[in-house]
């Protein structure tokens, strides 16, 4: 059978679909080099057509701009959207991805219901078989009512298949019957109510129906024209219709939607369960309510025992090093003067250089963290926490940036952003600095391995513990007291796990540590210089230090927790950055010839050791963070509301805890 | 089909994710995903960024090696949607 194609004029087809979904290589292979591109008229959107040979007649095709459906959302959609409904083409060919029909085939679920004739091509099939889909197109095509094309533009595979198709439709030999959705009784009730009130005052090159649907759609652009056109009466008895059915426009994409669900079903063939399924029955676990927390623990815990197993040796290395370095120093500067040899040995090289004990510590935390993103788990752990957070009755999506907080607390007070209510913003801002960041983290190991040695894993482990149940009960406190209101959902994308990338684990890596450098090289270096100079000044003899006095006239406090004028010292150094603690105490004790680790038993008794741990975790945040808090809050009054509640709950809970070992009788 | 997708979304305890959604509704994960998607171009919901390239400039750290975004990616209802849903309701 040749029939060829009996226009009365040249044949028009229009190309849709939606965007990404290889449009334009199909326009290439159907017109070659056959092409003109100019822009819309008066617009600066540019406009491709070209001309193609069916049945030895030249048809005109014009790709039209991406689009997701029929409705003006862009500039884009309405001149798509413009050209199928004014032009009347003689063919629209909607192209979908294979590999996504669920999120393509909207726009087509529309074009259906107009009245120009429909080819569906089905790009992508390459892509879906990569991904195990199988296409069915007969099935797809008899669902559909409209021709189907299977193809891979990009190969040229079903091209020609794709003309043929074509030409047979402009020649009529194929008879298509289009199943569009169905919109269910009510609404085409409302719909025919709709037309009717538009009578014959409708546009009359733009389908009645048509108008209709996007009426009650909500279409902008629709309505102007429409309340243009119309006498203001009519025009009142249409938006008094669309007033009370708001929600139709949900109604009709919806419907859209279980015609898609219908159409994907009954066309795609997907792989064997057990092969697409592992993310499904890791998550069973991971993001269950009960064993997700359970998991999240387990992994954090883990976490953490590994860093502190794997970076002590490492560290005591570092310390015998640097150990040794001091004391080169020393000798080499014996016949400098005493201030000289001073501040180098003992304010630079002993300061900044405790600080960089920390390395091993940071870059095993840091990669561990990395590996944790990297294959899809830390979102899941997030999504199993905040759910947590909100059977507490605490606002679940607080715990996000709680949970970016981990890194470093500043972005964690910038990503407050996203919360709604200034009330929720606050609660979180508050909170914030109680999630233990890296720096102090990697101090606290420090200390516990120092004073606790192989019981140390235990103590950050009760450590964390301690931090997690101050997080809340602090929230729970101030959402029942200052903070009360309602909370809202969220939608995560849970990324597929996946192998681990060793490259984007290092990468991540080495940028926080070189951000750890450069803070050892610039801030805790000057912070370091001052503190040995506070402390030198103005005898040379620490004792009678400036640093001494300041230190002595807080001492009542430490004596709560049997911390003496040095530690105090220390924990108010923190607040440059949590580094500076160890810097601090480094210059503190350089006259003891020995190295920190060494040094620290003798400073502090067991007790006394717990008391410290549990305020430097609790203690107030560096000045980065109040810097952040400051900005994001605009407000002094809450910053110094962050401070005091801080120095507060750490002081408190140090004394708590010191007196309590105390009374137990242990290690005083 | 949209209207049961927002009332699980309103009904749901803190947040949620596609999958769980999908089990609710009964359908697939990359229906939803796409139905999520139309809601957003609805202006039902809202992409939300929890992370500090929302606020770079202002930013008092810079550090070099700051995460560029969360770990996940999450929508949150607009005003526009969360009158959809009391309408639903």
């Amino acid at each position: 059978m040749t029939d060829t194609i009996t226009l009365t004029r040249q044949p028009l087809i229009a190309l849709a679909g939606s965007p990404n979904v290889g449009k334009s290589s199909i326009f290439n292979a159907l017109t070659g080099l056959s092409q003109h591109v100019g822009n819309w008229p008066g617009k600066t959107i540019e406009q491709k057509s070209g001309a193609m040979h069916l049945d030895g007649l030249t048809a005109e095709i014009v790709d039209l701009p991406g689009t997701y459906s029929l409705s003006a959302n862009s500039l884009e959609e309405t001149l798509a959207r413009d050209y199928i409904i004014r032009e009347h083409p003689d063919l629209v060919v909607v192209v979908v991805n294979a590999a996504a029909l669920e999120r393509t085939l909207y726009l087509l679920a529309e074009i259906v219901e107009l009245p120009s004739p429909v080819v569906v091509a089905v790009n992508m099939l390459d892509v879906a078989r990569e991904q195990g889909l199988r296409l069915e197109p007969e099935v797809l095509e008899a669902a559909l009512g409209v021709p189907v094309v299977p193809l891979t533009a990009t190969q040229a595979d079903g091209c020609c298949q794709l003309q043929q198709v074509m030409a047979d439709v402009l020649a009529g030999r194929h008879q298509a019957h289009p199943r569009p959705p169905e919109l269910g009784a009510a609404l085409d009730a409302l719909l025919d109510e709709m037309e009717a009130l538009l009578a014959d005052d409708a546009p009359p090159e733009y389908p009645r129906r048509w108008l209709a649907l996007k009426l009650l759609e909500g279409d902008r652009e629709v309505s102007a024209l429409l309340r243009a056109r119309l006498a203001p009466e009519r025009w009142q008895a249409v938006d008094s219709l669309l007033g009370r059915h708001e929600d139709a426009v949900l109604t009709i994409a919806g419907a859209r939607y279980e015609w898609i669900g219908r159409m994907t079903r009954a066309a795609i063939r997907r792989p064997p369960a057990g092969a697409v399924t592992l993310t499904e029955r890791l998550d069973r676990v991971a993001t269950h309510p009960v064993w997700g927390i359970i998991m999240l623990a387990g992994v954090l815990g883990l976490v953490y025992w590994s860093v502190y197993q794997l970076s002590a040796p490492l560290v005591d290395l570092c310390n015998l090093g640097l150990s040794a370095l001091t004391q080169a120093l020393h000798a080499a500067l014996s016949s400098a003067p005493w201030w000289l040899s001073g501040l180098i040995a003992d304010g630079l090289v002993g300061g900044v250089g405790t600080v960089l004990t920390l390395l091993p510590v940071l870059v095993l935390f840091f990669a561990a963290i990395a590996f944790l993103e990297d294959i899809g788990y830390l979102a899941r752990g997030a999504f199993v926490a905040d759910r947590f957070m909100h059977r507490l009755g605490l606002h679940g999506k607080s715990f996000l940036p709680l949970f970016l907080g981990i890194g470093c607390n500043v972005p964690a007070v910038l990503g407050t952003r996203i919360l709604d209510s200034r009330r929720e913003r606050l609660l979180t801002t508050l909170l914030i600095p109680l999630v233990p960041c890296a720096g102090r983290m990697a101090v606290l190991t420090y200390f516990s391995g120092a004073l606790y040695g192989s019981y140390g894993t235990l103590v950050i482990l009760g450590l964390l513990a301690l931090d997690v149940s101050a997080i809340f009960v602090s929230g729970l406190v101030m959402r029942k007291t200052l903070l009360q209101g309602a909370s809202s959902a969220f939608i995560m994308e849970l990324p597929l796990y996946h192998l681990p990338n060793p490259r984007t684990i290092l990468l991540y890596t080495w940028q926080h540590l070189l951000d750890f450098i450069k803070r050892a090289g610039t801030v805790i270096l000057v912070v370091s210089l001052v503190i040995w100079l506070l402390s030198a000044l103005p005898a040379g003899d620490i004792n009678t230090s400036w640093l001494a006095a300041l230190g002595r006239w807080l001492e009542p406090l430490g004596s709560l927790m049997g911390l003496d004028w040095r530690m105090l010292v220390a924990l108010l150094a923190s607040v440059v950055a949590k580094e500076q603690t160890l810097a601090t105490l480094a210059i503190l004790t350089a006259g003891s010839g020995r190295a920190l680790t060494a040094v620290l038993p003798s400073l502090l008794t067991p007790a006394a050791g717990i008391a410290f741990l549990v305020v430097q975790m609790l203690f107030i945040p560096c000045v980065g963070t109040i810097s952040a808090i400051r900005s994001e809050t605009g407000s002094w009054g809450v910053t110094l509301l962050s401070v005091l509640y801080l120095a507060v709950i750490s002081f408190g809970t140090g004394i708590l805890m010191y007196q309590i070992a105390r009374l137990a009788g242990w290690g005083v | 089909m949209l209207t049961q997708l927002l009332l699980a979304i309103g009904d749901s305890a803190g947040s949620t994710h596609a999958a769980e959604l999908a089990r609710r509704l009964g359908t697939s994960e990359t229906l939803v995903s796409a139905m999520l998607e139309q809601l957003v171009r609805m202006g039902y919901l809202v992409e939300t960024v929890p992370g500090c390239d929302m606020a770079c400039a202002s930013c008092p750290a810079r550090c070099e090696g700051c995460r560029p975004t969360a770990p996940v990616k999450l929508w949150r209802l607009t005003p526009a949607g969360l009158h959809a849903l009391g309408r639903t309701a």
